[in-house]
């Protein structure tokens, strides 16, 4: 009897209720609780990755429904590949190329089968977005401007989306999440010479297509 | 002497600050001296800004509780669904019982018995019970629980306690027939009671803390 309650204490996550703040800190530790189905440990990792991961999410698809749904999957993914994490990458690393797959999943399911101009229409007739979430552009003092800006806005994540996936992809860790190509590289699993020429290419094609709504009304 | 055609990609890539070393310093020569490179390069610049100005609206407070309360009833449905994989809680529980020392007879549904010899286990340490009535005595080899919890256990003998054998360690207990019986139905009925939740439960951290909670109600 005695051992099984030793066992069952073992067992327990109130066990380790106690060694909560010391392992807080510790992300490895972290995982390693994880590891041991310790849901608690998980949540404490999604708390420190999430509005992140949020982010990449809407990034890729510019619908705050499917960045909420898309991150949470990365992190159920994470949850159960777990045990696969050597510790041989960068954690973070590790979890965006598992965030990143998902979104690339999504693009490719989305981009064929429907344009993303209709798409960005509907989000903002259909209440999903609140007005709190749309400040950026309400809070503009000049009305034509803020048409304006949203209008380009629109056209910004049309243009992205329209990128091929890799550079897609290489463009969104870089210009908006900051990665450097180095830990790009090793997220999308290639060189990092070859990251370099999708940030250039991504480059080039936005150039191309946003200079005539950047410098058009400038008479440039 | 490279044409200004050759400095693109590293004016992209210095654009995002990820030129370094000789090409750094040579494109640096590059754009002091050529007007037209220099205005690419604010080109980009201002496109690239414009590209940032799209945001991710911000979320509330509220929107990231819910957000953690989502994809934990997320987590719990994925670990539903993929309830029959419990072999590692099969083999933790033949350990315990094999600890115990007693054999038992499991249900087709071996999840559903597993829980239940561990509830019993969990509670009372039982010798082994030499030459029993295969009527009387709930688990034995070749005694299978047709109906749990419904059906009535067969009646017990008519002194009803079991003399302990003389071979049994005095430290070991002895448990009456009828209240193994009754203990046996207690349990199934309580598991009944808790359905399916306790059936499907999956990680031995949930299987645990249920035994735990179990045995907390109970009397010892
Ligand atoms: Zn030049």
């Amino acid at each position: 009897m005695k051992t099984l309650l030793f066992i069952l204490a073992m067992w327990s996550p109130r066990g380790r209720a106690e060694d909560e703040k010391t392992v807080a800190g510790d992300e490895l530790l972290l995982i390693e609780r994880i590891k041991q189905g310790d849901e608690q440990a998980f949540m404490v990792l999604v708390d420190r990755y999430k509005h992140k991961a949020y982010r990449i999410a809407y990034r890729f698809t510019d619908n705050a429904e499917d960045a909420e749904d898309l991150s949470q999957e990365a992190f159920l993914k994470l949850y159960r590949a777990i045990g696969s994490f050597k510790g041989e990458s960068g954690f973070y690393t590790w979890f965006y190329r598992i965030l990143v797959n998902v979104c690339i999943d999504y693009t490719r399911k989305h981009k064929k089968t429907a344009g993303a101009d209709l798409r960005s229409r509907e989000r903002y007739g259909n209440g999903e977005l609140t007005p709190e979430d749309c400040e950026d552009h309400r809070a503009d003092a000049d009305p034509a401007a803020a048409v304006f800006n949203l209008e380009l806005s629109e056209k910004v994540a049309e243009e992205i989306a329209a990128l091929p996936d890799r550079q897609q992809q290489v463009f969104i860790l870089r210009h908006y999440e900051g990665f450097r190509l180095r830990e790009i590289a090793e997220m999308i699993n290639c060189a990092e010479g070859t990251v370099k020429a999708h940030l250039f290419r991504a480059v080039c094609t936005l150039k191309e297509r946003l200079s005539p709504y950047v410098f058009g009304n400038e008479g440039r | 002497m490279k044409n200004c055609r050759s400095y693109q990609e590293n004016l992209a890539l210095y654009a995002y600050g990820e030129l370094s070393g000789r090409d750094k310093a040579e494109l640096e020569h590059h754009l002091v001296e050529c007007d037209g490179c220099r205005q690419e390069l604010e080109t980009l610049e201002r496109i690239l800004g414009v590209v940032s100005s799209k945001t991710v609206p911000e979320r509330s407070p509220a929107f990231w509780s819910a957000y953690n309360a989502k994809l934990q009833a997320r987590l719990k449905a994925e670990q539903r669904a993929a309830a029959p994989r419990r072999m590692s809680i099969q083999d933790r529980l033949k350990t315990l019982v094999a600890d115990i020392g007693r054999t038992f007879r499991v249900r087709p549904v071996p999840a559903y018995a597993f829980i239940a010899i561990l509830l019993l286990a969990g509670f009372f340490v039982v010798t082994r019970i030499h030459s029993p009535d295969p009527s009387r005595i709930a688990m034995v080899p070749d005694q299978t629980i047709q109906k749990v919890p419904h059906e009535t256990p067969a009646p017990p003998d008519a002194d009803g306690i079991r003399k302990p054998d003389t071979k049994v360690p005095s430290t070991e207990t002895v448990m009456s027939v009828e209240l193994a019986d009754a203990l046996v139905l207690q349990e199934l009925a309580l598991l009944a009671e808790l359905g399916e939740d306790l059936v499907l439960l999956q990680t031995d951290q949930e299987i645990t803390r249920e035994i735990q909670m179990l045995a907390d109600v109970v009397p010892s």
